[in-house]
Formats: structure tokens, sequence, C-alpha cells
């Protein structure tokens, strides 16, 4: 009898906790299918009263107009170069420069890394306007490679800050285990500590690409034509003085959205083995 | 197999000694256990026996080369960490097969030589486990295999076995202590459990704060303690000590206690003085103390405090009448309560001196 009602009782709160989970995905996903769904209506039918849900009339106008009219493979590429190369340079500096600020000590080493982190703590325009004059005077203005180091001055200091504490949770014993082992502190870096941190370096490039590839203030900042643009700045455009262009907008706001949940998705094993991972140590 | 010679060791952590001008002879094959308190300096000499820490000043030579600016990876030592460290990303025979990978060993005989250490170390069926899947006694065993399967010259173990239950520890003590002669290989090891020192270690060497108390076989240290902090760590339950005066009287020598008087005239050496009216200490083992119901000749009236019966004997605490308290080890079947009136005998040969002021023994006849 109590057994039953035990159960009984399980059973409820798995529905509750069930109905919670469907409200909570039903608010965070309605934006996406609502840009998918509305990609492919015509542009009468997306604020048409009463609404609809599924397209009555599917048109693929707006996908064909951003490609031919507005730059849209442009922006696309100068999109994946630069969030592409920005990741790949600030992962891979600052998780070392992290792998030093974790395992070294040298004079000023507290001070030096909060001043990193200080550099993220102030709001993204403060920089991206001295960048502006940097990049003027040395002619790389309007250059996907203006709008590279600019997202790197921003997402060096948060790689850094994520890796410290990541490396600073890996047990010393064990860099020091490879060593008495006969490994080279080289080797002990690339078999044993490198392996162990594929977890947060999933995170790190997780984020470090969706910063990038979100970005609006530097890439606006930096670039004056479409050679440099990116899809944020370039869509920015589609709201103009006489005529906002939903349809559009929401073309390329769905294709925008398809790099970052396929990336997310190819990396997220790896950050589920981080989670088993971190329950061994001790 | 080698010798390790230690010369005048100093390291220093910032404002911290570690290690003290120590100097320290290991010899082949031999198993020395590294004994003292946390913060004695033991792991540290332990570290710079590995090349994980470098010395300040002195020398360390494995037989007649110096080896202070060697790094770890070449001095071809084998090292059990406390926590194990185990490859948390490696299965267990990844982990046991390292050491020869890094050496470039044939894949062939890696896999027959981390079967027969397996084997040995009766891990075998863990072989495609990963570290976390196993109890920490067999996460013991992989560590140890990983250390023994390359034949190292030096064996280096930072408290291997604190992180196991009783029971397990003490099995593992045997296996590691026949291990280490069926091997042969110079052993160090560190531990602050008194009892694993005695029954592991050829020699033990006692540190305190960076500081060499005394090296020997661990009889001698235990029976023959060169100052009070040896006496004290080594024994349980521990050794007692009373603050005694010396009075001299009619050509007698006698320490006096709060509780209790000894005459110290025929068994103080003849080329040893102990002034009058200074202070020493008076040590005495548990073991060395017999306990009376009745009343007896030169016994110490006490009461009895508390009573721990541990199978084979029983600790027995009394009281005595300055309050003090002493330690007492009775066979099981003395049938005592607490609150009981008891009189404690010793023999003054069993009694250890030491100076009042620098604690060092003070050597006497017998």
């Amino acid at each position: 009898m109590g057994r039953k009602k035990s159960d009984s009782i399980t059973c409820v709160r798995k529905l509750i906790l069930g109905i919670t989970i469907y409200i909570i995905l039903v608010i965070y996903l309605f934006p996406i299918i609502h840009i998918f769904l509305a990609s492919f209506k015509p542009e009468a039918e997306i604020f048409s009263i009463p609404p609809t849900i599924l397209p009555r009339k599917v048109t693929l106008e707006h996908y064909e107009r951003i490609m031919k009219v507005f730059n849209f493979p442009l922006y696309l590429r100068n999109s994946l170069i630069i969030a592409v190369f920005s990741t790949l340079i600030s992962v891979s500096l600052g998780s070392i420069a992290a792998y030093g600020f974790s395992r070294y000590k040298f004079p000023a080493s507290r001070a030096i890394f909060l001043s990193v982190l200080l550099s993220r703590m102030l709001p993204p325009i403060s920089i991206a306007i001295p960048l502006y004059v940097i990049f003027r005077h040395l002619g790389l203005l309007d250059t996907p490679i203006a709008v590279i180091l600019g997202h790197c001055t921003y997402q060096i200091p948060f790689v850094i800050w994520l890796m410290k504490s990541f490396f600073d949770d890996i047990p010393h014993e064990l860099e020091e285990a490879g060593l008495v082992d006969g490994m080279s502190p080289f080797q002990v870096f690339r078999k044993i500590t490198l392996p162990l941190s594929i977890p947060g370096l999933t995170v790190a490039t997780i984020f470090a690409f969706m910063s990038s590839w979100n970005d609006l203030i530097f890439a606006v900042t930096l670039t004056m034509s479409d050679e440099a643009r990116t899809i944020p700045v370039g869509m920015s455009f589609l709201q103009t003085e006489t005529k906002i262009y939903w349809g559009e907008i929401a073309a390329i706001g769905f294709i925008h959205s398809i790099p970052l949940l396929l990336i997310t998705f190819i990396l997220q094993k790896y950050l589920v083995k981080g989670l088993t991972l971190g329950a061994i140590k001790g | 197999m080698v010798r390790i010679t230690l010369k005048n060791i100093t390291k220093r952590f910032g404002p911290i000694t570690a290690v003290n001008k120590l100097s320290l002879e290991i010899k082949d094959g031999e198993f020395m256990v590294l004994l003292g308190p946390s913060g004695s300096g033991k792991s540290t000499i332990l570290r710079l026996i590995a090349g994980l820490e470098y010395p300040d000043e002195g020398e360390i030579y494995f037989d007649n080369e110096l080896v202070n600016d060697i790094p770890p990876q070449k001095r071809d030592v084998a090292m059990v960490f406390q926590n194990y460290a185990l490859y948390p990303h490696m299965t267990v025979f990844d982990n046991i097969a390292l050491p020869l990978k890094i050496r470039k060993v044939p894949k062939e005989e890696i896999r027959r030589r981390v079967l027969e250490v397996a084997e040995m170390l009766n891990i075998r069926d863990q072989l495609h486990k990963k570290p976390s899947q196993l109890s920490g006694g067999q996460q013991q065993r992989v560590a140890l295999a990983r250390a023994i399967i390359r034949h190292p010259r030096v064996f280096l173990m930072d408290e291997p076995l604190s992180n196991l239950d009783e029971r397990i520890r003490i099995k593992v003590r045997g296996e590691l202590k026949a291990l280490q002669k069926k091997l042969g290989v110079t052993t160090i090891y560190v531990t602050h459990d008194q009892e694993e020192a005695m029954t592991l270690g050829d020699r033990i060497a006692v540190l305190r704060e960076g500081v060499l108390q005394q090296v020997g076989p661990p009889e001698e240290i235990y029976n023959s303690p060169r100052n009070l902090f040896v006496a004290k760590f080594l024994g349980r339950p521990p050794i007692n000590v009373f603050k005694a005066c010396i009075k001299s009287a009619n050509n007698r020598t006698i320490a006096e206690t709060e509780a209790f008087q000894v005459d110290l005239t025929d068994f103080i050496n003849s080329h040893f003085q102990l002034s009058s009216s200074s202070e020493v200490f008076l040590a005495i083992r548990p073991e060395h103390i017999k306990i009376f119901k009745e009343e007896i000749s030169q016994g110490i009236e006490a009461r009895v405090h508390v009573i721990q019966p541990v199978g084979r004997e029983t600790y027995i605490q009394v009281e005595l009448k300055d309050g003090s308290l002493v330690n007492v080890i009775v066979p099981p079947k003395l049938n005592l309560k607490i609150g009981d009136r008891v009189f404690i005998r010793f023999s003054r040969n069993d009694l250890l001196l030491f100076n009042g002021k620098t604690e060092e023994r003070i050597y006497c006849k017998g």
C-alpha cells in the first residue's frame, strides 16, 4: 500500500518535471522555429492576422534575394573566416597562457593575471574605438585581419580565465608522475595535460566561436565595405529607413544559427566526457 | 639498483627551510623509511631524490654520479604517489605500459611484461578498466605495477598506503616488503606512521622540521632513541615522560618528580656528572611498567583512569597523585576496574634519561 503511494508520488513528480521541461523548451525554441517558418512565408503572410503557424504558401524568394541582391555569400565567407581564425588563435594562445598562469609563479603573476581579466571587464566599445585608431594607422582597417585581432582581444582573456581554473583542477601529481615515468615536459603536456583538458578546450572553443560569430560592435566599427563585413553587420543593413526586410532577416537569421548548432552538436560528446572525468580526481 | 648519497642537502621554500643540512646514505638494495610528522621535510627529500625539486645546497649522488641537475625523466627512478596519480584517461593496461612506451620498448615485450607484472600483483582482470572503476587497493596495485614494470634504479614511495583502510593496509604492507626483497631495488619510503616504519624498514631515518634526528634499524631507534623527540615519536601507546629535578645528598644522586623519586647513583656514568638541581626528563616505555594490586616496596601509588582492551593485551592509563597520567601495557586477564588503587614499578635499567634543556639522550650504564 505504502509502496503504491510512493510510486504514484514519483509518477506525479515525473509528470510535473516533464511538463516544466516542455514549457521551457517551447519558450526557448519558439523564436528559432518562428524564424525558420517565417523565412519561407511570403512577406504578406508574415504579418497576417490571424497569424499562421505553417506557411500557407512556401516560398524561397527571401533566400534568393539574400543570395543575389544582398551580399550574403560574402558576409558568410567573412564571418566564417573571422570566427574560425579568431577562435583558433584565442584558444591556442589563451590556453598556453592559462597553463603558464596555472603552473608557474613568477614576479607579479597574479597582478598580470588580474589585469588580463580587466580588459574583459571593459565594455567592448571602449576597446573597439582605440583599436579603430590603431588599425587605421597600421592600414589594417576594413580587413578581416582587423576584426580577427579585435575579437582576439576580447576572447583571449576569457579563454585564459576559463582554462586556468581548468588546469588548476588537474592534479600536479599526474604531471610529476609523467616526468618520473620518463616523459619530457612537452610529452607530459601533450599526453597527460592536454587530453585531460579537452572538456575545457571544448567549452572555450564553443564560447570563443560564439562570441566572434555573434559580434556586432567590433565588426561594425572596424569595417567599412562588404569586403570585410560579417553576417550580423550585413543583417543590420536590412533595417532601412523605408523598410524592414523581415523575410530576409528571418532567412539570414536561420542560416546564421546553423554553424553554432552544428559545433555544439559535434563537440557535446567531449563536454559530457569532461563531466565524468571530473569525478575521479583524488 | 644503486646507492644514494645525500650530502649536506638544504632546501628552502621562501622563508621556510624544508630540509636542513641533511646527510644520509641509503645502501644498495636497502629499504629505507623516512619517518616524521607532517612538515618534517620527508616528502621534500623524496622529491629531491626524484628530481621534482632541486636542492639549494648540497649534493645528491646515485652511486658516484652527481645527479643534482639531472631532470626526473633521466634519473630512472619510479615513484608511487600518495593519491597514486594514475592517468585517469588511460586504461589500467596503458597506465602500466606507459613507462615502457616512452622508452620505445617493442609492443610485444610491453604486452608480455605488463601481463607478468599484473599477474604478480593480482590485477590481471582489471587491465581493460579505467582507474576510476577500481577500488582503492586495486588502484594502489596499479600504481605499484607502473613503478616496478621498468626495473628502475630506485623506488620512491610517498605514503602509498595511507589512503587504504586498515585491513588492506596491513595486507599490502606485507606484500610490499616481500616484493622489495624479491626485486632488490633500493627503496625510499615516506610515512608518518611509526608502525609502518617499524615493520617495513631495514633502517629508519627520523626527521623533525627538516633536520635528521637519528638513523638506524627499527629496534635501535625504538630501544635507544637519541633524543626525546625520537623516543616520543615511536611506540604505541606513547612513552611516558616525567620532568624531574636532580637532587644530590649524602653522595647519592636522586631524580625527583612531582609524584616519585628515583635513585640514580649507581646508574649514572662516571664521566657524566648530573649537577645538582639540573632538570632531566625520565622516560619509560609502557611495556616496561609493571602493575600491582597490592602495595609493594618502591611501588608508586596510582589510580586506574582508563582501560582499553585491544585483545592480545590491555592498555591502561593510571593517574599518579600529582595528576599526571601514565600509560601501561598489561596482560588482558588482569582484573582491574576504573578507580582501583594500584601500584606501579619499573626497573631503572629500562629508564631513559634526557637532558632537560637540549632533550638529548643522557647515556647510562647498563
